[in-house]
Parts: structure tokens; C-alpha cells; sequence
């Protein structure tokens, strides 16, 4: 005890950073401590989705939107007081604030901010939707899309390959993910509706691809594409567009303007 | 013995909220959303954007809210932390004043520590304390509003005349003033309560000239002076410091098309049905929808007066009418609706104000761990808790108010608890008329919590003299 104390004496800064040491060591051991410092993380998460929950928006819009009965309109994806039917512009955007890990939260921003007319911040949620989950189908379509109608076809097609490959997947993540199941939980036969989108938007975004590669006289790639999806033994939507494509790509000729307009109108950015 | 009383008063309450401040979440939502934006307003482009936005917000809180993000910065922590930290602080002076109070009123010292000790621990206070919105702002210095006045009203009896009792006289009212002013910039219904509560000493100043006390009736008009001209004074710098920045002569952007909402609301035609459901509107706690269905019960909502004032918001601009002349025509309005029937108008009033008593339980916007969530939202225990205390709150005012009359007309001698009781009386009464004129939500009943428990104690230190008596 002495020794201790004559060292202490000695150096008393030393002691000093020791003694605050060993406080803390044990202050973080301590099962009080650590019991709290777990509730209080806990706390932190619940936070957040209370948070969200006072945003909760009437999700039977979305879902009508999802089975085709509403078309989505800028002034349904804003309101202004707590108790209106429609806020999911403020619900989204305050999910992808607080849980900016979500995809669905960013998705489902950016499917908002591109009805409320702002395509570029639309892309960045997409963007960020992609970076948190690279396995959703309906991410790379949307960002395709926009892509599309902005004119950036390379771009696009890149984008549209990518949405491609991932069909199965996004079921899954769709049947996952509780943002998602808010609005499909009102659908009559969910797993119907959800699949036939997909298969409606796999063809769509197939369409979009050709087009791209027909835009930027990519001729071969076009005529493989018309190959697979005529091969497929459905009958692909948009008939007399694939013919138009198809007699293009087989005369290398690109299509007008106006083709592009067309598409443009026909293919939407979706829900899901 | 004694002195562990008041330890434990405080230190059991101290312990609770190191607990929750490290457990609990503020969840910003609603009004908390935007204090916070103000906040960030203030710290990164300066209180002139404040005004120039404006007209905003009471400015107190979010300066506050400013305060914890310069803070929170500076310590590397999210800025609720410094905020709650200002929330408990501003909860420990309500402690202490109230303290302080109970023992003017010559309550005991157990009795006292025991509804301190209330007032730390009770869920709404730790709640309020610890959440993004103001009212927690101003409990301090309620309490110490009527303190102060207790204080200026007995010393305004022994001032000499000469230039050093008139200084004393000024300072009292600047301090009175000044509190008042602390008041005024987290609730701005302190303008209107501050000139009605002052009546005892418009009524003093009478009194003593007609007694030919004129030192006195001087000595007391130079306060009311001071403190009317201090008050007004700062108050209307701030009105025209908005005028300058935004064109607007007002302190806050609330007011005048919610006192037309509830106004229009409250002088249609009444039936015994919509008496009924004002009535059964009060305690809240989902009591009128039960016995009178929605579409009654909706009618007595702040959000039914929202959507009244904004059909007339409506109508008015489709005339061409501009923002200044609207809101003259707000309060012209509400005043020719209420001179139609008085009676009426009093009478709903009279409703209104007693929601002041159901301030118990509501708790929200704080997100809290598991178990304490659990008892927080039982609702059999949290329904009693809030009826019990509306009850007792009541009693403690009716109490507190027939003890007075007793005291006058009975007893006709002054106890030194009387000023205290009367000025407690006083302030409750004018804070919730003020409201009443309004709309009365749970969370204004808040500031008056504290002088609510003082005036249980009383009435529970009476009651239980009397009865070992």
C-alpha cells in the first residue's frame, strides 16, 4: 500500500490516467450500465419507426395503383395535415431519412418524387435504393425508365440488362420487406397480381431495351432480343411495337422520334 | 429526519431521470418537426431569417433548441442530449420553486417533499421534460411568477417615500415584468393573462386611494406601470422587429383565425345533445365518441375550428380580402358572435377550462423502453391516474378558493398563506380562461402542474389537520 501510494505521490498524472482507466473499464463492465446502454440502442430503433408510424399514410391508394385501378397523380402523393388519406411523399421521405439502409423507403421516395415531378431526385433515391439492395427488379426498371425518357439510352440499356436477370429475386424481396407489404397486404390475390406486374414489366423493360440498342444501331443485339421474347411462346404486349422494331432492326434503321414518344407514354415508372 | 425527506425528494426523481435520459428517444413529429427547424435555422443562418420567415413561433424554445445543436456539436452528441438535459434542469427549478411555495403555505415538510417528489417522477412532467416540444419551457417560471408577485405584493406595504423606495418599487415590477416576459416567449397567452392578473393591485391602488393611503395607491400604480410599460414595451419591440421583417405586427402567427374557429364553433346554436357532447368532450379519454357518437364529438374538435377558420380564410380572400384585414376581421368577428349571446359564450367557456384538470397522462412523442412502455400505455392505469389527479386538481381549486372566501368572510383576519393561496388561484384562473377563450389541449394545462399539486398539498395538509383534530 505504501509502495502504492509513494508511486502515486511520484507520478500522479500517470495514476491519474490509470485510475480513469480502470473507472471506465469497470463502468462499461458494470451489468447496470450494460443493460442500459442495450435499451437505450433499442430505444434508438424504436424511435425511428414510431417516428415513421405518425406519417402513415391511407396505403389503399398504393395499392390501387399496384392493381390498376388508380394511375398515379402528383397531387395524391403530397398532403398537408396528419388524418388526410394521402402523405406518402412526407411517410417515404421520413422512413429514408431515419433508416437510409432501406431500400424499400428510397424506392418507394423516389416513385413519389418522380410523380411529384422532380426525375432527378427520383433517380438518387433509386440510386440509393440500388446501393442498399442491388437484387430488386424494380429499382433498374424505374432508373431505366427515367434514363429512357431523359434520353440516355446507353445508359438505359445498361440499367435494363441488369433488371433483366433479377425477376425471381424481387418477389421474394417484395414478400419481405414491410414497406412493401403495407400496400400489397390489400390486394385481393397478391402473389397473382405481383407476379403478373413482374412479367408485365420484364416485358416492358424488354421493349425498352430493343429500343435502346435500336437507338444506338446496336442491330444484332436488337434482333436477339426479338428472338427471345417471340420465343418465349406468350404473346409479348405491345405487338405492333416489337413488329415496328423488329422490320427496323432487320433493315438497320433506326426509328424516328416519334416511336420514342410512343414508348415513352406507354411505359411508365411503376410501383411494383 | 427532516432534511432526508427533502434528499430523497429530489434524489430518487434525479436517479429516474439519469435513467431515462439515457433510455429514452425524442420522436420528432408534428409541432416538434418544426421547433427543430427553426432550431436549424437559427444555428446556421441567424435569428434574422428567424424574423424574416416570420412570422414564427413563441422564440424561446426554439432558441433552445438552437442552444442544444450548438452544444450537441461541440460535444460530438446528437443534440436531444443537451435538450433533455435543459428539459431536467428547467424540471429541478420547478421542483425547487414549488418547494418553496408549499412552504410559504406553511405545508409540511413531508407533505411538501411528498408532491415534489410527485412532480419529478409523474410520467407527464418526465415526459414533457424529456420531449421536442416547449411547454416545458415555461415551468419554471410559472412558479416563480406568483412567488414574485407574493414577494412584490407584501413589500409594496412597507415602502418609504423616498427615492430609494421607488427604485424598490421599479425593480419589482422589471423582475415581474421580466418573468412575465419568459413567459410570453415560450406561450404567448401570457399577454393576455398578464393584464387580468394583475387586477388585485388595479383593485389595491383604488382601495388605498379611497382609504386616503396615497403613498400607497402611488406606490403601487408606479409598479402596475412598470410593469405594464416593461412588458408591453419588449413585447411590442419583438411585434415590430417581425413588421420589419415579414409585415407582420404580431408575436406569434397563431391566434386570431383559432379564437374565430372555436368562436363560430362554440355560438352556433346549441342544443341539449351539443351541450351534452361538450360536456362529455372534456376528459377526453374517447368519453364523448362513446356516448354521443363522432359526428357530435367531432364538432367540439380543434380540428372542426381549424377547418371553420379556413373556410373563412377561404371566402375572405375570394373577396380580395388581404392578410391584415383578415385577421382584424377574425377578431371583430369572434367579438360580435360572442356580444350576440354571452351567456352562451361564458357558459362554454366555463366547459372549456376545465380540461385544464385532465393534464395527467398524456404522454407521447417520447419512445421508451419496453417495460415502461408497458405501464405507460395501459390504459386502465393511466385512465385512473388521469382522473384521479383531474379530480384532486379540481377539489384543490375549489378548495383552495372557498378557503379563501371563508377566510374573508368568516374568519375576517389575514393569514400570511392567504396572499399565497390567492395568487396561486389567480394565475390558474387567468391561464385557462385565457386558453378557454381558445381551444385548451392537454399539453397547456402543463405549466399549471405544478402550482396544481401545490394547492393538493394544501388541501391535504387542511383535510388531515382537521381531521386528527
Amino acid at each position: 500500500m505504501k509502495f502504492v501510494w509513494s508511486w502515486v505521490k511520484k507520478d500522479p498524472l500517470l495514476a491519474g490516467l490509470i485510475l480513469l482507466a480502470t473507472v471506465c473499464a469497470v463502468w462499461r463492465q458494470n451489468p447496470l450500465v450494460r443493460e442500459i446502454t442495450k435499451e437505450h440502442d433499442l430505444v434508438e430503433q424504436k424511435s425511428k419507426l414510431v417516428t415513421i408510424s405518425y406519417y402513415y399514410p391511407n396505403f389503399a391508394y398504393f395499392s390501387d395503383i399496384v392493381s390498376g385501378v388508380q394511375k398515379p397523380k402528383k397531387e395524391w402523393m403530397q398532403g398537408y395535415y396528419f388524418g388526410k388519406p394521402y402523405i406518402f411523399h412526407q411517410y417515404y421521405e421520413k422512413a429514408a431519412q431515419l433508416l437510409p439502409d432501406n431500400d424499400a423507403a428510397h424506392f418507394l421516395l423516389g416513385f413519389c418524387e418522380y410523380y411529384m415531378e422532380a426525375p432527378d431526385i427520383a433517380r438518387t433515391q433509386y440510386e440509393a435504393a440500388l446501393a442498399a439492395n442491388p437484387y430488386f427488379f424494380w429499382s433498374y426498371y424505374n432508373l431505366g425508365v427515367i434514363d429512357f425518357q431523359q434520353g440516355d439510352f446507353l445508359k438505359s440499356a445498361m440499367v435494363l440488362t441488369q433488371a433483366l436477370a433479377l425477376k425471381k429475386l424481387t418477389l421474394e424481396i417484395l414478400f419481405q420487406s414491410p414497406f412493401y407489404r403495407q400496400i400489397w397486404r390489400n390486394l385481393s390475390d397478391p402473389p397473382k397480381t405481383l407476379e403478373g406486374n413482374l412479367n408485365q414489366g420484364a416485358q416492358d423493360a424488354a421493349l425498352m431495351l430493343a429500343a435502346c440498342y435500336l437507338k444506338v444501331k446496336a442491330y444484332d443485339q436488337v434482333l436477339q432480343i426479338v428472338q427471345s421474347v417471340t420465343s418465349g411462346g406468350g404473346h409479348p404486349w405491345h405487338q405492333e411495337l416489337w413488329e415496328e422494331i423488329h422490320k427496323q432492326a432487320l433493315q438497320k434503321q433506326s426509328q424516328d422520334d416519334k416511336f420514342y414518344i410512343l414508348l415513352q407514354e406507354r411505359i411508365p415508372v411503376r410501383l411494383f | 429526519m427532516k432534511n432526508t425527506y427533502v434528499k430523497w425528494a429530489f434524489i430518487i426523481p434525479l436517479l429516474w431521470w439519469v435513467y431515462l435520459f439515457f433510455t429514452t428517444q425524442i420522436v420528432v413529429v408534428f409541432d416538434a418537426a418544426s421547433y427543430e427547424d427553426l432550431g436549424k435555422m437559427i444555428v446556421h443562418q441567424g435569428w434574422g431569417e428567424f424574423f424574416r420567415t416570420g412570422p414564427n413561433r413563441e422564440p424561446m424554445f426554439p432558441a433552445l433548441v438552437a442552444l442544444s445543436m450548438n452544444l450537441g456539436a461541440w460535444w460530438g452528441i446528437s443534440y436531444y442530449y443537451p435538450l433533455k438535459m435543459i428539459g431536467t434542469l428547467f424540471l429541478l427549478l420547478t421542483m425547487v420553486f414549488s418547494y418553496r411555495l408549499m412552504r410559504m403555505l406553511a405545508i409540511p415538510r413531508a407533505l411538501a417533499c411528498l408532491a415534489v417528489f410527485y412532480l419529478g417522477i409523474s410520467p407527464v412532467m418526465t415526459n414533457s421534460s424529456m420531449r421536442l416540444w416547449s411547454e416545458f419551457a415555461v415551468y419554471p417560471w410559472v412558479v416563480l411568477v406568483v412567488l414574485w408577485t407574493i414577494k412584490s405584493w407584501r413589500a409594496l406595504d412597507h415602502v418609504s417615500d423616498d427615492r430609494r423606495g421607488m427604485f424598490k418599487v421599479i425593480g419589482y415590477g422589471v423582475m415581474l415584468a421580466f418573468l412575465f416576459l419568459l413567459i410570453m416567449s415560450v406561450k404567448a397567452v401570457a399577454e393576455g393573462v398578464l393584464l387580468f392578473y394583475l387586477w388585485p393591485f388595479y383593485w389595491l391602488i383604488f382601495s388605498s386611494w379611497r382609504s386616503g393611503n396615497f403613498l400607497k395607491a402611488k406606490h403601487v400604480a408606479m409598479f402596475c406601470l412598470t410593469v405594464l410599460l416593461v412588458f408591453e414595451g419588449a413585447v411590442n419591440i419583438y411585434k415590430w422587429e417581425n413588421y420589419q421583417a415579414n409585415g407582420h405586427f404580431v408575436f406569434t402567427a397563431r391566434g386570431d383565425w383559432f379564437l374565430y374557429g372555436n368562436t363560430a364553433c362554440r355560438m352556433q346554436p346549441l342544443s341539449l345533445r351539443r351541450l351534452g357532447a361538450a360536456v362529455a368532450y372534456v376528459p377526453g379519454l374517447g368519453v364523448c365518441p362513446s356516448i354521443f357518437g363522432t359526428d357530435d364529438c367531432d364538432f367540439w374538435s380543434d380540428r372542426h375550428a381549424e377547418d371553420v377558420a379556413q373556410q373563412k380564410r377561404a371566402e375572405s380572400q375570394a373577396k380580395g380580402m388581404t392578410e391584415e384585414a383578415l385577421s382584424k376581421e377574425y377578431i371583430y368577428s369572434s367579438a360580435r358572435m360572442v356580444l350576440a349571446n354571452p351567456l352562451q359564450a361564458v357558459m362554454l367557456w366555463t366547459v372549456e377550462a376545465h380540461k385544464i384538470f385532465f393534464w395527467e397522462s398524456s404522454i407521447a412523442f417520447v419512445a421508451y423502453p419496453d417495460w415502461l412502455e408497458g405501464i405507460f400505455y395501459l390504459p386502465w392505469f393511466m385512465n385512473a391516474l388521469k382522473i384521479i389527479f383531474a379530480f384532486l386538481s379540481w377539489s384543490g381549486c375549489v378548495f383552495a378558493f372557498c378557503y379563501l372566501g371563508f377566510a374573508r368572510l368568516i374568519r375576517r383576519q389575514n393569514n400570511p398563506q392567504d396572499a399565497v393561496l390567492f395568487w396561486t388561484l389567480n394565475f390558474i384562473f387567468w391561464f385557462a380562461a385565457m386558453y378557454a377563450l381558445f381551444f385548451v389541449i392537454d399539453r397547456y394545462a402543463f405549466p399549471l402542474i405544478s402550482l396544481f399539486l401545490v394547492l393538493i398539498a394544501f388541501m391535504v395538509h387542511k383535510i388531515v389537520r382537521a381531521w386528527v383534530k
